[in-house]
């Protein structure tokens, strides 16, 4: 198949994809609750809400709704928030930008050690180093998240007290913008543990997938000829065969990004950190739609990203997929 | 007169020893598939760590099972001591072997009922990734065309869907109870057994031996049940093997962020509970360990078995 038409059809289903996502999640979110109750105080009376209905649009036919729901996607412009009382767009980004900062190393630590830990399972077969790594696999991905987290927060904030237990930066160092939160120590004090908790469980899932792939590439006859020609075995299996058996992981490491953030909500709770799924929630609660949505919304892009990301670097790494 | 006699006696003959010949195909046909199931349960079974996977379910099992007999008080029972006051954060004692919350009911008792919950995630989740999964796979791999095109596009819209956010959407709007909780999980992880069955049943179709049903003039229904669904079967259990360790996981974690039934106790909201009930500045470690190990245990058990049922599914894992 042809590339340009390849990518473009991806982007165009890609992006249907996304309004139609859109489209569900504006239904799902009418059927939550009255937004105007979060206005609701003691003394005010039905006119008042009203007014505050009518001044949201929460008064017009759903269609109209719907309509400018859409209208406001395209132009990316998400209203209002009914709690914060201000615009959407930089509360949902700056969160949003948070989020990246906890998933984006942990998920890069997580695939440098996973694959790294495969090859050495599938060059070391049959040895208990195999089965140990095997079980370690299975180990961490069996272990809740956010379980791990509050074992971490019990241990290495409460007892041995070396780091701080919530949030993002102490109380008494002030938020300015996150170019100065990636010089600020603080922040890396604060975030050692939520990653920590999300690389064990990330983990598994290249070191099977980089096992499981090396192994298909070992019994390949370019590798008898590597070692036929006195290569070392480190140098077979980490140049040669690791670089063939890497494909599989590479397209798991895109979708694994894609995925680990919707999970962010749970790592994201227990060390009270201002991500982007924890603001999801408390929306939801709120029933302040427009943050609510604009969350998810911008959680489904990145997911829709990665897998498009995905498919590309497959498209380009596999001579097989381009040939159909 | 005589001729035909003879002529019916032939044919008897012949419809008699064509049937005992059916009756003895159909028997090797039995006697093949219950060694070949022999054969996958042998699979599993030398695989040291499917073994264990094995024994680990079974034990749960047996908890879940008989969870009234074994827990020694109701999960939300308030425990008291003889002057009537609540035993608030206990340490463990013979008692209370896993000792008591900081709102006095016996944690060992809630840890064994909450086995129920986690078992009955996980199985119906299974059921229903399976069900819908192998089901759309094999419709959509068999039909083509726009048939296949339409499930492709929802399966799509399934992988681009955020998992847990959507989950807790849904558990909101549907009401907080474990068969939302099954349904918001289910919705998404049958993408994976749908796509995976799909790719197969496309690959098995061009086999000869689907083309000979065709050609004899099988029916569709009849190609897929007898022809195309058991090849795809040790996939479609792989999966929903797969899918009951995930559910587990998500359950846990949407009752730990309060998305779930109060009145059932489960090991997720044993552990909301635990962390906002001060069990963290107050070391009660033997509220925070015991349900997690036993989500990570039961988790473990599944992923175990699924690897040895992978070895099946996928020969070159299996070692020579």
């Amino acid at each position: 198949m042809n590339t340009k038409k390849y990518i473009l059809k991806r982007i165009v289903s890609t992006v249907a994809t996304f309004f139609a996502i859109a489209t569900i999640i504006f239904f799902l979110f009418r059927m939550v609750g009255d937004p105007a109750s979060l206005f609701m105080s003691p003394g005010m009376g039905g006119e008042q809400l009203e007014r505050i209905r009518s001044s949201f649009g929460l008064n017009d036919p759903l269609y109209v709704q719907y309509y400018r729901y859409m209208v406001n996607i395209v132009t990316l412009d998400f209203g209002v928030s009914f709690y914060y009382q201000s615009s959407t767009g930089p509360i949902v980004i700056e969160r949003m930008i948070n989020s990246l900062f906890l998933t984006m190393p942990a998920i890069l630590l997580a695939y440098v050690f996973g694959s790294i830990g495969g090859v050495v399972m599938a060059w070391r077969r049959g040895e208990p180093l195999e089965r140990v790594g095997l079980l370690g696999a299975i180990i961490f991905r069996s272990t809740p998240r956010f379980w791990l987290g509050i074992i971490l927060l019990f241990v290495f904030a409460g007892i041995l007290g070396w780091f701080p237990s919530f949030g993002m930066l102490s109380q008494d160092i002030e938020f300015r913008g996150h170019l100065a939160l990636l010089l600020e120590p603080d922040f890396y004090h604060h975030i050692i543990l939520p990653i920590a908790s999300m690389t064990f469980y990330l983990m598994g899932l290249p070191l099977l997938l980089m096992r499981t792939s090396m192994l298909e590439v070992i019994n390949e006859d370019f590798v008898d000829v590597c070692i036929a020609k006195g290569l070392t075995q480190r140098e077979v299996m980490f140049k040669h065969v690791a670089r063939n058996a890497l494909l599989p992981v590479v397209t798991a490491f895109a979708v694994g990004i894609a995925f680990s953030f919707g999970g962010n909500v749970l790592v994201e709770t227990v060390f009270s950190y201002p991500g982007v799924g924890r603001l999801m929630v408390d929306s939801v609660f709120r029933s302040d739609y427009p943050v609510a949505q604009m969350s998810f919304l911008m959680m489904a892009a990145v997911v829709l990203t990665m897998n498009f990301l995905a498919d590309l670097t497959y498209f380009y790494l596999d001579p097989r997929v381009k040939a159909e | 007169m005589e001729s035909t006699m003879i002529g019916t006696k032939t044919i008897n003959g012949y419809i008699k020893r064509l049937r005992s010949l059916d009756r003895e195909s159909l028997q090797q046909d039995i006697e093949l598939r219950v060694e070949k199931a022999r054969d996958v349960f042998e699979i599993i079974v030398a695989n040291d760590l499917a073994k264990i996977g094995m024994v680990l379910l079974a034990i749960f099992l047996i908890v879940g099972l008989f969870a009234p007999v074994i827990a020694p008080h109701e999960p939300n029972e308030r425990q008291t001591n003889d002057q009537g006051d609540w035993l608030r954060g206990e340490d463990p004692s013979i008692t209370y072997p896993m000792g008591t919350t900081d709102n006095a009911h016996d944690i060992f008792s809630q840890v064994v009922f909450g086995t129920r919950v986690a078992l009955m995630a996980g199985m119906l989740t299974a059921l229903m990734v399976g069900g819908l999964g192998t089901f759309a796979g094999i419709i959509a791999g068999y039909s083509g065309g726009y048939t296949e095109t339409a499930i492709m596009r929802i399966v799509d819209l399934a992988y681009g869907v955020p998992f847990l956010p959507f989950a807790i959407v849904l558990v909101i709007v549907l009401g907080a109870n474990l068969w939302n909780i099954v349904l918001a999980i289910s919705l998404i992880l049958w993408r994976e057994t749908a796509r995976v069955v799909r790719s197969e049943v496309l690959s098995i179709r061009e086999l000869a031996d689907i083309e000979s049903a065709k050609a004899s003039g099988a029916s569709d229904t009849r190609i897929i049940l007898y022809h195309i669904f058991p090849k795809v079967l040790p996939t479609a259990v792989l999966y929903s093997v797969f899918a009951i360790g995930w559910a587990i996981l998500a359950e846990a974690g949407l009752s730990f962020l309060g998305f779930s039934d109060h009145e059932m106790v489960s090991w997720g909201s044993m552990l909301q509970a635990a962390y906002n009930g001060q069990a963290l500045d107050q070391s009660m470690w033997w509220w925070i360990f015991p349900p997690g190990i036993c989500i990570s245990l039961l988790v473990i058990s599944v992923y175990l078995i699924s690897q040895g049922i992978e070895e099946v599914v996928n020969p070159h894992l299996r070692e020579v």
